[in-house]
Formats: C-alpha cells, structure tokens, sequence
C-alpha cells in the first residue's frame, strides 16, 4: 500500500484529537511561548546595551550579525530546554494513563501491534513537539531579522529540536510501559531526562574528580554523546573562539572543545588524566565543569610545532554556512563507536608533549566524524531501544491492578 | 456435553477444513500467580450459536478464564481455542474472531461516542469507507443512536456497558467474550441487556457472558457453568444445574384455600412426581412454582465461599 493511501495510525489520530481538545495543550503552549518570549526579551535588551556600549551607540552590521545569531542560538537552547521539559510530562502517561482509565485492554485485543500503538503515541508526542516549535518560529523571526542566522542553520536548530523531543519522548514512553502508575512514570521519566541532560555531564566531571592519579583513566567522552545539548551545540554552528557569539550554545562549545583537548592529551601520553588543562574554557569562568579542576600543571608546553596562528579556519565564524555539518570524509577514524579521540594530525604522531596553547588543533572538524553525529547514533539507538522495550511491554498482557 | 468427543482433530486440521462447530474449547486450562491457582485444570466447551453463562463468586477465576480466551494472558499449561484459532501461536487471528468486553469500561475523557467507535474501526483494521455505515449500525443495536454525539464520559454506566459492546462488535467477531455485563446495571438496563444478548445469538454470534449472580443469567443462557477457586463445578442447561448437584429447588404450592407449601426437590423427575402426587391427592393447586431463591440457595450452597 502506497504510503499516502494508508490510514492515518488510529492511536495517533485520536490522541491528536483528544490532546487537543484539553485545555491543557492550550496553557502549555501559551506558558512555553511565554517563556520563550520573556527570554527573547531579556537576551534583546542585555545584547543590545551591551553592544551599543561598545560601538558608542550605534550597532554596526557585523554586529547586527553576532547579536543576531546569539539571539538564535540562546533562544535555540531555552527551546531545547523547555522541550526536555514539557515532553516527558505529556508522554509519560501515555501507557500508564491508559492502564489506569482501563482502555489498555480494548486496544491490545484490538488489531492493533503494540508497535502501532507505540508509534502513535511517539507520533502524537512529535507532533505537539512540532507545534511547539511552529509557533516558535516568530520568535526565532526576530534573530532572523538580524542576520547572522541562515535559513539552513535555522532549519537545522529546528531539526535538532525535534529529534532531542523524539529521544525524550522514546525514553518517557519507555517509563510509561514500566510504571505501574503515571505519577511514577513521571518521576522515571524526568529521572531519564536529567539523566542525558546533567547527569551525562556530571559523570564525565566525576571522572576527574575520582580517577586515581596514579592509574589515570582516558575521559569517559561516550557519556558525553548522551547529552543532547551538546549535539544540539555541535550540530548547529563552531566555535567562534573570539566570543563574538555569546550564548549557552557557544558555551558548550567551548567545553565540547576542552574534552576533547583532554582526551587528546591522554591520548599522547599527558600525564595526569582528564584534568582540564587547556586554558580557554577555565577563562571564561564559566563552565560548569569547574568543579573539576586541573590537578596537574600542564608541562612546559613547546612552541607549536605546526605553525598555526590564531585564526586557523575555524575562527572566523562563517556566519552563515559555518556548522558543523561537514563531509565526512572516508570511513568513521576509531573503531570504538563513542570515542571521539582523534587521528593525530600531522606532527603529532606518537606521544609526546603536545601543544597546548594558542590555537587548537584539535577541532572538531578534522576527519573524524563529528561529535554530533556520534551523538545522534548513540541517542537513536536509545531511543530506538526505549521504544523497542515499550512495544515489549505492551505485547505481554497488562496485569491487573484490582 | 456430549459435543467433547466431535471434535478431535488437531487445530490446524479445523482451522483449514470445515469451521469447527466449537465456538470455544478451553482443555486443562491452568493459570498460577506464584502459590496460587487462579485457575485450575479448566475444560470447557462451547458450542456453536449458544449463550453461555460462567458463574461463580468473585475470585472463582472467571476473568483469568476470559483474559486467556482473549489471548491477553499465556496460561501455565492448558489449551484454548477460538473458533479454531489458538492464541497462544496465533494471535491476531483470535483478536479477527472475538470481541472481548472487560468488566471494567474504560472511557477516553475527550471522545465522542461516534469517535470512540470510529477509532476501534480502525484499530481492527476496518477500511475506512465502510465507518459511517458501521458506527450507524452498531449505534442502532445498542439502541444509542441518540447519543452519537455524546461525549463518552457523560454517558450512564448503562448506556457506557452498550458502547462497550458496541466496540466489541465493530470487527464483527464470531464469538463474544462478556467480562460481567450486568454488574451495576438496574434492573431495566438488565433487561435491555439480555434482550441484546438474544439478539446477537440470532445474528450467529456465540456469546460467552460471566456474572456472580446466577439468576442474572439463567433465563437469557443456553448453558451454564458454576467456577469457583479456579474449578468448575458444574456444566449444563441452567435447569439441569441443580439436577446434576444433587438438588435443591423449592417448589412453592398454592392451594385455593390459600395454604402454602414448599417442597424441596432434587431433579425434574422429582418435580413431576410432586405435582402428580398433588394432583392425585385432589388437592386444589393454584400455583405450582419454582422460587428463585432456590436457585440461589444452590449457588450458596454449591460455591462454599473459599475465595470470599
């Protein structure tokens, strides 16, 4: 059967329908857009004073452009936050929600697989999710109107927003199918969220914390790919390196680039293990990974090997095409899936005291394929699994809570 | 049930040839939750075209028994059959021939009833085209055409029991599995009900019904059978019932004078022989009828309450 001509999925249809019928829909898009709003306030003002102090007064075009794409990409991150948080609430009750209104039977003796019902319910999730984000677009208009933000990094924010809903959906759902109640399921399911969220942070940050210095271990960077705001700050722009961009975004950025300078460093045999031990995230004080501070000195660092000056490539932000998003070239470097350690350019082959300052080699886009991409494998296969184990769940009969 | 022995083949053999004339054959069904027996070593057998009614008390095991004939539960050991289809390998082609209707109705908050049905339409893979007609139709059965577009949850708990079994006919099953229809119902719901039910069994569906209330079912039943601790304790007519467990219907006899007797008899044969026995004695009888609490007096009696 043609994909056109094949019935809308019955589960998704009528949970289109009755969603929309409660008044809850209505409030939590009215309470997200303004949010949303509020935010896009605050950030205008802030930016715009600061900018205008710097330019005495008038904002030049460049700077329209900065302004312009840290208001995208702030708003992008108060989006994907937001979702991570309206999400698991709407989607945890949906397995448990029908076990508790008793229409849980009727539709396992249905026809209906327990893939159908799964994906009716995702879908359902992902469309609210896109609502959300449609009505979002005005206000994403308003960067837009400033430049600095093109159509497709606009498009790809919009993507990565959608797929970190379809993730946390995937994983909420799972609780649902888990939990006997839904105020269970709610709790599992924000557990799983603040899981990829934070707790993927803080257990890279664990590490060095607890890593013995004797017996260093490598970054635990696999953890890393859970977190979908990193993928979201790969995926949708590079580092300026000159903070002309400010926003949360281009703060994980930054970090996204210090991971990956300390794992480099382990790889060539720097001692002293996933320390901090670059300088550009710790200056900007900012970091939440400052809980984690370097124990080792860094050793005399050799002047570069490789001339590179400040500004290699990456440094100026393309303002428009500039993302993440590059060709990747040949097959995946490492054959472990998570790691994102680097073939070591040229200069660099074997261990051996590293060059730490200035301008880095290490960027995100040499061959290897980017962090994002990684990260969206990893969180496909997790959510790929969360829906994989509800469909599971739904296939054994519901038991009877008297 | 002398119908066990007609069918012997193989499922296989009777889902390819002719349609088996069972609607329903239960053997050694079996089902425990850890120490206890839920159900026990159950065999049933419903034919073709009859309403059959499992009674038993609360507990008796009767929902377990419906859940495994609605392929929603894997017994511990113990055979079932729809119409020729086992679900324990297949399924979906139990889900094709049975409309189950659990005891509980559960209600979607923001439906209406046309939507409600229209959604079951296509959770059984009903073709599109063909919902207006369906809804239309099946509303009119269940006598809620007036309420097509109700909201589901501002229904009665009577006419919510109708959508119910609305939704269990939109496929238009073969045999119908009915979780306690008439629990909570009044008496005039209950009447409707039945009615239903009699009007379904002349549509040529089998219809298996539970209750605890063995007078609920006894005028609209084919056959009865008596559960309790997960075994069953007896099968037959609702009349045979009593005969098979050794008594326990009390006649009340009228005479013109007004004098009342009452008569414990155990089988019909007994009941003849009193009413001859009366009428030998040339004794004026007005009216010579069973009273219903005998046959509750025999439930009691029978299911000696273990699970209560």
């Amino acid at each position: 059967m043609k994909l056109w001509r094949r019935p809308l999925n019955p589960v998704l249809a009528r949970e289109l329908k009755e969603r929309l019928r409660t008044r809850r829909a209505t409030v939590v898009v009215t309470a997200y857009l303004m949010i949303l709003a509020l935010i896009l306030q605050v950030v205008y003002s802030a930016l715009s004073s600061s900018a205008a102090d710097a330019f005495n007064g008038g904002i030049v075009a460049t700077q329209s452009a900065r302004f312009g794409r840290s208001l995208f990409e702030t708003l992008l991150f108060f989006m994907l936050l937001l979702v991570c948080f309206i999400v698991p609430g709407l989607t945890a009750d949906a397995i448990t929600g029908e076990r508790e209104r008793q229409t849980l039977v009727p539709l396992q003796v249905s026809l209906l697989s327990p893939r159908a019902i799964v994906s009716g319910k995702l879908l359902a999730s992902l469309a609210f999710v896109t609502l959300l984000v449609l009505a979002t677009l005005p206000l994403l208009g308003v960067s837009f109107l400033l430049g600095g933000v093109s159509v497709g990094q606009m498009a790809r924010g919009v993507a990565v927003v959608l797929a970190t809903g379809l993730v946390v959906a995937c994983l909420a759902l799972a609780c649902s199918s888990l939990a006997r109640r839904t105020q269970a399921a709610m709790v599992l399911a924000y557990a799983a969220t603040l899981f990829l969220t934070l707790g993927s942070v803080m257990i890279y940050g664990a590490q060095a914390v607890l890593d013995d210095e004797a017996e260093p271990h490598r970054p635990p960077l696999a953890v890393l790919t859970l977190n979908p705001f990193l993928a979201a700050a790969d995926a949708t722009g590079q580092q300026t390196f000159d903070g002309s961009v400010t926003s949360p975004l281009e703060l994980m950025r930054g970090l996204l680039d210090e991971v990956d300078r300390n794992a480099v460093a382990f790889d060539q045999g720097f001692v002293g293990g996933p320390g901090f031990v670059g300088g550009g995230f710790a200056e900007n004080g900012e970091g939440f990974m400052d809980a984690a501070p370097p124990r080792l000195a860094p050793p005399p660092v050799p002047p570069p090997a490789v001339p590179s000056p400040e500004t290699t490539g990456v440094s100026e932000t393309t303002v428009a095409g500039g993302s993440g998003e590059t060709e990747v070239g040949g097959a995946p470097g490492p054959d472990d899936v998570v790691s994102i350690a680097p073939v070591a350019p040229d200069g660099f082959s074997g261990p051996g005291p590293i060059r730490l300052e200035g301008q880095d080699p290490f960027v995100l886009d040499d061959d290897r394929l980017p962090f994002w991409m990684w990260s969206a494998l990893v969180l496909a296969t997790v959510a790929a699994a969360a829906s994989l184990l509800a469909a599971r769940r739904l296939r054994t009969p519901s038991t009877r809570t008297a | 049930m002398t119908t066990v022995g007609q069918v012997t083949g193989p499922s296989e053999e009777v889902a390819a040839g002719s349609p088996p004339d069972l609607a329903v054959k239960v053997e050694g069904l079996t089902k425990r939750y850890g120490e206890l027996f839920a159900v026990r070593d159950l065999d049933l057998v419903v034919p073709r075209g009859a309403i059959f009614g499992l009674i038993g008390p609360n507990g008796a095991g009767k929902s377990t028994t419906f859940l495994a004939l609605a392929s929603l539960l894997t017994p511990t050991s113990g055979k079932v059959e729809i119409a020729g289809c086992d679900p324990a390998t297949d399924p979906r082609g139990v889900r094709g021939k049975l409309g189950y209707m659990p005891d509980v109705m559960g209600v979607y908050d923001n439906l209406r009833v046309h939507e409600y049905l229209a959604f079951f339409a296509g959770a059984y893979r009903v073709p599109r085209t063909a919902w207006p007609a369906l809804i239309d139709g099946l509303l009119e059965l269940v006598d809620l055409s007036g309420k097509r577009e109700a909201m589901v949850d501002s229904l009665s708990r009577g006419m919510k029991q109708r959508l119910s079994l609305a939704r269990a006919l939109v496929h238009d099953p073969e045999v119908l599995v009915l979780d306690e229809p008439a629990s909570g119902l009044d008496p005039r719901a209950r009447v409707e009900l039945r009615e239903l039910l009699v009007e379904l069994r002349a549509m040529g569906k089998t219809v298996v019904v539970s209750s605890h209330i063995l007078a609920e079912l006894e005028e609209m039943c084919t056959e009865v059978a008596i559960m309790e601790a997960g075994r069953l304790l007896a099968v037959g007519t609702p009349r045979s019932i009593g005969d098979q467990l050794g008594g326990g219907r009390t006649i009340r006899v009228r005479l013109a004078g007004g004098e009342v007797q009452e008569h414990a008899v155990v089988t019909e044969g007994d009941q003849q022989a009193l009413l001859a026995r009366l009428v030998a004695e040339g004794l004026p009888v007005v009216e010579f009828t069973e009273t219903s609490s005998g046959l509750e007096d025999l439930f009691l009696r029978i299911t000696k309450g273990v699970v209560q």
